[in-house]
Formats: structure tokens, sequence, C-alpha cells
């Protein structure tokens, strides 16, 4: 379901960038899913399931909402 | 490409082939054989026996390659999900053209042409299972390189 039919946005580009550059093809790896998941949650083409977006705001050590927010 | 597109893909190509080699194949049966073009088209309905290679499109989603591919999954949960609604707009769209087939057919023939009773060719039966399995085929496909936006721009597997 794309993101920007419900409002979601994300910062997990900028997030990426601030954990020591990480790659999207290291983000993949560490929550599970393809490089090609990562760049349509960039873009917001994508709305993750939860636990998904548990595992992404593990990573980076933040909460879900500080990752996803919801306009 | 992820490997739900090459399959996508692949599907099309050997959809899209197999009709191709059908039409240049009666011009070519029928100066073979010495036939006119309408007695080889039934024979030459044998090639699409290789509408069977669609098959092979299942190829795509074995876990070879690089370094990268190995660590990622073949499937993720957007990957099922992409597969989930193309497979519904494939069904769908076959559901869609079998009724229509079917009702518009009784509709026809029963109101307009006031038939009450008609004799079918065996060769339907066939014909209506193939058809309705490339329009499956041909929709689930489209509907797969749609979802994934038509292009190879998100590189990788």
């Amino acid at each position: 379901m794309p993101a920007d039919s419900i409002g979601i946005e994300n910062t997990i580009r900028r997030l990426r960038f601030e954990r020591d550059q990480m790659t999207q093809q290291s983000l993949a790896e560490r929550v599970g899913v393809t490089r090609q998941t990562i760049i349509a949650l960039e873009a917001g083409r994508y709305a993750p399931s939860l636990p998904l977006a548990v595992r992404i705001a593990r990573v980076f050590g933040v909460g879900v909402e500080d990752v996803f927010l919801i306009d | 490409m992820h490997s739900q597109q090459k399959a996508a893909w692949f599907v099309l190509i050997v959809i899209g082939g197999t009709f191709a080699l059908y039409a240049a194949a009666l011009p070519l049966f029928s100066w073979w054989f010495h036939r006119t073009v309408s007695e080889v088209a039934a024979p030459a309905l044998g090639l699409f026996g290789l509408l069977g290679l669609t098959g092979l499109a299942n190829l795509s989603y074995s876990a070879r390659g690089g370094r990268n591919q190995m660590k990622e999954p073949v499937m993720d949960e957007r990957d099922w999900q992409l597969s989930t609604r193309a497979w519904s707009a494939g069904m769908s769209v076959f559901w869609l053209l079998f009724c229509i087939a079917g009702i518009g057919t009784w509709a026809c023939l029963y109101y307009l042409r006031g038939l009450q009773q008609v004799t079918v060719p065996v060769w339907i039966f066939p014909a209506m299972i193939g058809a309705g399995g490339v329009i499956f085929l041909v929709t689930r496909s489209v509907a797969t390189l749609h979802f994934y936006g038509w292009n190879a721009g998100d590189a990788g597997r």
C-alpha cells in the first residue's frame, strides 16, 4: 500500500546518514528485507508492517514514532 | 530488478513470442506443406505448446548469484503483498472475461438469434482453458511490472 495514500512519512534516509552513512543494503540486511523495499520505503511508495517498522526503529535505536510520522 | 519482475518479463516474452511465432509460421507452413493458410491454421496451433515454457519463470526465484543476494530474502513482505495484488488482478480479469464470454454468448444466441440449442465443437473446451490461462498470466505479469514501477531503477535483487 503506498505510504502517501495514508499520509505516512519517514525519516529513514536521514537516520541512515546520521548512523555513519549506513547504506540501504546494510539496513535491508539488518531488518530482513530487500534493498528494493528500503528504497520504496524511503520514497514513500510503501508502508511497512508493524513488525518491520519496529525492527527498523530498533536498528536506529529510536522509537517507531521517531521514524514514521503520520500527517 | 526483483525476481518477480524478471519472471513477469519472461512470461510476457514467452507469450508474445509464441503468438508472434504462430503468426509467422502460418505462411511458412502454408508454403512448406503446399496448403492454404486456413488449412494449416489448426495444426499450427501446436506451437502454443511453447507456452509451457512459462513454467520456467520460477527459476528466477532461485537464490543464486552474488554476495548481496545471499543476505536478502527471496521474497520479503512487500514482495508478497505485490504478488498477492498481481494474482488478484489476474484472477479478476480472467473471471470478468470468462463471465462475459459465457453469459454474453448465451445472451446473443438466445435473445438475438432465438436459438434454444447449438452444437459446440469440442476444441472450444481446451481453447477456453488455454485462453483463460494466457489472460491470467498476461494480466498478472503486467500488474506485477506496474506495481514494481516498470523499470529496474530499484537496482538489486
